[in-house]
Formats: C-alpha cells, structure tokens, sequence
C-alpha cells in the first residue's frame, strides 16, 4: 500500500511538471504566436488506462484484472465526445466472506475543454458527464457467518454460491487533464464521481463491487481514479 | 490570466489529492450480524398486558453441553444467551438459588437461515420456526413473542417465575 501511495505520488509530480513546464515555456513565446490563426488538429484518440495494471502490481493478496480502453473524438473546439470501455475481474477478501465480482463495461459522453491552450499547444483541463452500464456476476467463495459471541463454535462455510445476469446503469463526473508530452501522445488524470442509478441486486447477497463503477458505497456513490495513456490520430485540421 | 489559471490547477490540485486519501475508509459492522436470544424475567403473578420484570437471585447459566458458565451469579431481568448456529436447538441450564440450588432447562428449537447483511458485515444466521420448552422446578411457564429471531431490537423469549 505504502509502494502504491508512492507510484502515486511520482506520477503525479511527473505529469504536474511537465504541464507547467509547458505552460511557462509558451508564455514567452505568446506575442510571437498570438498574431497568427492557429489550426485545432481534430481527430480520434485513442489509448488505455495504465494505472490500473501497475497498481495490481503492488496488490497482495487480492486478484485484480482490469482492462480498460479509452477513446475520444473532437466534435468542437472545446467539445469532445468519449467512450471507455473494458473488462474487470476480481476477487476481494472482506472479513467474514470473500468474493469475486466479473464482467465487462462501456461508459459514453462528453467531456469540455476549460483549459485555453496557446499556440500549437493541445492540453486539457476538462470536466466530463458519463452514462454508463455493466454486465457482470459475482462468486461468493466462503463465509463464515458473523457471530459476536464466542461461547459456541462457529464454522466456515465453504460452498461456492453463484450469482449471474446483474446488471447496472450509472452516472459519471469527471475532472481530469490530459497533457501533450510528445507529439500526438497524451498522458492524463482524472478523478470520477459516480452515483448508481439502478442495479438488478443478487438475492441474499449485494453488488458491493461493480466492473467499472468500483466499490459500491452504502450510499450508492463510488469514486474512482484514473492515469490514461493516450495517442492522437489526426485527421483534419480547422 | 496567468493567476487564473494558477487558480484553477490549485483547485484541480486539491480535489485530486482529497479525492485520493478519502478512497480507503476502512468501514465497521454496524448493521450487527447473528442476532442472540434476548430473555427477560418476569413475575409470574403478574397480569399478561401489565408484565411487572422479576430478578431471579443468584443465577447460573450454561449451555447443557458446555462446562464453562456464561453468567456467574447475577441478579438481573434480562439475559442475552447466543444460539448454537451449527445445530438446530439450544439447551442451557438455568440454576437459582432460593433455600437451595434448584435447576431448570429451557430448550430452543428453530430452522437456520444465513442472510446476506453487508460488507463489513458479512452473513449472518436467523433463526426461523422457534419453539420453546422448558422444565418446571422454579420457572412457571415461558412465552416466545413471534415465530422468528432476526435481530436484537426486542426482547424474544419471556421466563416466569
């Protein structure tokens, strides 16, 4: 966990810098480009994210696949309109069952640009909406049913209870950035907030973990972090 | 323009590292998980809508295929007693003492459910189809309120005496 917070931690700084960087080295060259029309290169990006996969690294104990591809296409200046979808499986250890949760999702939307780029520059500081859906089932493996009082024995019960066929619909907000290292390539960040809008719920069980969405709240709100790798293909400037 | 902007990351800066500590909150089980037998004492003389509660004096009490005690000599109306969830009854022995030690048996009998509660709670197990009986040196007569244990809330079984 402390190796997490600390990958974390560098990422961050990383992607931080090299948007400053940016910013300080276009402010000088601002009255030269400020004169001229610069074209927007309009095109599809697409890519992955690439947090997930390093953060299973460094989770013992728990199996996580996560695969997630991302894409977005410009429509406007300021308007791109997004789509992510994936795969995700995993198996959690909670302290009195442990269960795994598989299935498949697509998010659609939009996001708007709020950054003003300068020149050539292609970054974004964004704010995005997302509906999104997961098909998905859970295995409860064993559980050992919750008993306070320790006067009598209690045992572990170990037959393998499957639930198939959920499903769920959500909604997403979305703060992110995404930064233009090197020609047409992007890394970025975001942060989502998600609030469940209808879930087919398990008999004698509950859909705690969503592909996607995450872990599910009490509340039905989930949050969710995100580092992307992304790369431009260009097909018209204007 | 420039302190704007400025503004606008230290705010993107700050949602993004609240965002990331507040992820991992570890949660606790406050839904309660297998409910236990609350029994309450009760005079026996008293009328059934006016229940007056009674303390026995000096009380032991024991599972009948336990050797260690659970209550060691107390005076009080109310008991909570834990239910076997591997078997489908529980026995526990009920020892008074008035002029001399004097014993009685109340038996439990019931149908096990395990029911999903939480997260942090897991399963727990509900007792269904709940029958009582009981042997009759000091305990005059005990009365089940409902058919079903599923939590804590009320009072399930009342002993008159």
């Amino acid at each position: 966990m402390k190796m997490r917070h600390i990958c974390i931690f560098i990422f961050n700084f990383i992607i931080g810098a090299t948007l400053f960087a940016q910013q300080q080295k276009d402010t000088i060259a601002q009255p030269k480009d400020s004169v001229s029309v610069i074209k927007k290169k309009y095109g599809i990006r697409v890519g992955a994210d690439i947090s997930q996969p390093i953060i299973a690294l460094f989770e013992k104990g728990t199996e996580h696949k996560s695969v997630e591809l991302i894409g977005d296409f410009r429509i406007k200046e300021k308007y791109y309109i997004a789509v992510e979808l994936g795969y995700e499986s995993k198996r959690t250890e909670e302290d009195f069952f442990s269960y795994s949760t598989k299935g498949s999702f697509l998010k659609m939307g939009a996001n708007r640009n709020f950054y003003e780029n300068w020149g050539e520059m292609n970054n974004e500081i964004f704010v995005g909406v997302r509906y999104a859906t997961a098909f998905f089932n859970h295995t409860v493996h064993q559980y050992t049913p919750n008993v306070s009082n320790k006067y009598f024995p209690v045992e572990q019960k170990n037959t393998a209870m499957n639930f198939d066929g959920l499903s769920a619909h959500w909604a997403e907000f979305i703060l992110g950035l995404k930064v233009e290292t090197f020609k047409n390539l992007f890394v970025g960040m975001n942060a989502q907030f998600k609030v469940l809008i209808y879930s087919k719920q398990p008999d004698n069980f509950r859909n705690i973990y969503i592909p996607g969405f995450r872990a599910v709240s009490d509340n039905n709100l989930g949050f969710g972090f995100t580092y992307t790798i992304s790369y431009l293909i260009p097909l018209l400037k204007k | 323009m420039k302190i704007k902007q400025n503004w606008k990351y230290l705010l993107l800066l700050v949602v993004l590292v609240v965002s990331q500590i507040s992820c991992e909150v570890d949660d606790i089980c406050v839904e309660g998980g297998t409910p236990q037998l609350i029994v309450r004492f009760c005079d026996a003389k008293s009328h059934v809508d006016t229940i007056k509660f009674k303390k026995p004096v000096d009380l032991f009490v024991r599972a009948i295929e336990k050797k260690d005690t659970l209550y060691k000599k107390v005076s009080v109306d109310s008991l909570v007693l834990p239910l076997n969830t591997l078997k489908n009854l529980t026995s526990y022995s009920l020892e008074v003492k008035s002029d001399k030690k004097v014993t009685d048996e109340i038996t439990v009998k019931y149908d096990k459910k395990d029911i999903f509660v939480s997260k942090s709670c897991g399963y727990k197990t509900i007792f269904e189809n709940v029958t009582g009986m009981h042997t009759k040196n000091w305990i005059k007569k005990i009365e089940l309120k409902g058919t079903s244990i599923e939590n804590e809330n009320e009072a399930h079984l009342y002993i008159y005496f």
